[in-house]
């Protein structure tokens, strides 16, 4: 009984510590990786989506929180003082967990362009959605309805394909919903 | 303080992994593709190594015997965290290309090798010394033999497309061995370093026994 109740402390006591000291690490990391990851990730997509711009649409982004746990981000991008369209991030269920799509919305109901910004699909199949053959053809979408029926597929790879869609769908439904606070 | 010396050197050829210590060739064969992934890849591996070992050490007499297994898996996935955060946040780059590579330093058997066989019988200095040089020695070998792969394999040396200071070594007529950077290339490397290491060990022997005799 002692040696079970010694074992069962000790290594609860281990976790227990670590636990602490990792939730320590990570509060005082998680500001600077999220910065990272917009200098690194997503900064690149947005300027793939929307050449020629020249603001910075990291600095200029614009927050609104969607409920307590979601705040949606946009990035508008300037050219000059005329807004060619914002880009936004959206995210769908792949085959290997979320995919993540920086999706750029021109005002005139058309899609500038998509950029993944995350993804764990399978090599060859999925991960052929960064490909430039299958993110070109966004370009010039509308995005009224769901950008669905106009998006030729992955083949092999239809749980990626649709969850790039989604991803779309989101990003451009949510722009539809907050355009006026994003545009001004 | 001669055993500490020892304990330290012993790490860097006498039982330098992975050629010695044939132990944890999943990231020496996967992330060696050119010099430096080796060099991130090995101090990442030094720093987890050298917490784990003086921890475990500091640890030793409190350990139940039945539970220590858990109780070090607990230390090293900690300090492997740590190591992935700070790595995120600072050297965001380099976690980009050694990727799922860092958390898998977790089942890195050096890692728990080394607990197990060396820091839960021996005192922290002494534990110390032993993570320091056979983490240093892991790094060691892993640029080494990511130098040796990226110089065929690409043409250049110590390249990262996130710094400067890139070498080339052969000129644009350079045609790459792509066999290199592949995970064959890898085996074939390893499996020459070993040859070589054994080769020059037996040499070794056999001038000490003909100077014996």
């Amino acid at each position: 009984m002692r040696e079970i109740l010694n074992m069962v402390l000790v290594l609860g006591l281990t976790a227990g510590v670590a636990g602490l000291a990792l939730a320590g690490v990570r509060e005082m990391t998680a500001d600077r990786i999220a910065e990272q990851e917009l200098k690194n990730v997503k900064e690149p997509a947005i300027r793939a989506i929307f050449e020629g711009l020249d603001n910075d649409p990291v600095a200029d982004r614009v927050e609104i929180p969607l409920n307590e746990d979601e705040t949606l981000v946009a990035f508008p991008a300037k050219q000059g003082d005329t807004l060619m369209g914002v880009a936004l991030e959206g995210c769908g269920n792949g085959y290997g967990g979320a995919v993540c799509v920086m999706v750029g919305v021109v005002p005139d109901g058309t899609l500038a362009g998509v950029g993944i910004t995350g993804h764990s699909e399978t090599p060859g199949l999925g991960a052929r959605c960064t490909e430039d053959g299958f993110r070109g053809q966004f370009v010039g979408m509308t995005y009224a309805d769901s950008v669905g029926g106009q998006v030729d597929g992955i083949t092999g790879a239809t749980i990626t394909t649709n969850a790039v869609i989604d991803a779309v769908d989101q990003a451009t439904a949510r722009y539809g919903e907050h355009e006026a606070e994003i545009g001004k | 303080m001669a055993s500490v010396a020892r304990e330290f050197t012993k790490g860097l050829w006498e039982m330098i992994p992975p050629f010695r210590l044939v132990l944890g060739l999943c990231p020496v064969l996967a992330v060696t593709t050119k010099a430096f992934n080796g060099l991130g890849m090995g101090l990442a591996t030094t720093f987890v190594l050298l917490c784990s070992n003086v921890l475990v050490s500091l640890m030793r007499n409190f350990i139940p015997r039945k539970v220590r297994i858990a109780v070090f898996i607990v230390v090293v996935a900690t300090f492997v965290v740590i190591t992935e955060l700070v790595m995120k946040a600072y050297f965001f780059g380099l976690s980009q290309v050694l990727g799922i590579f860092i958390p898998l330093i977790v089942v890195n058997c050096i890692i728990l090798g080394r607990a197990e066989a060396f820091a839960s019988k021996n005192n922290v200095i002494l534990s110390a010394a032993d993570g320091l040089g056979i983490g240093l020695g892991f790094t060691l070998a892993l640029t080494f033999l990511g130098g040796l792969r990226e110089v065929f394999g690409y043409g250049t040396f110590f390249d990262c497309e996130y710094l400067p200071g890139g070498i080339v070594v052969f000129g644009e007529a350079f045609k790459p061995f792509s066999a290199m950077v592949a995970p064959a290339g890898a085996f074939v490397c390893l499996g020459l370093i070993l040859g070589a290491m054994n080769l020059y060990n037996n040499w070794q022997a056999t001038r000490a026994s003909q100077k014996g005799a």
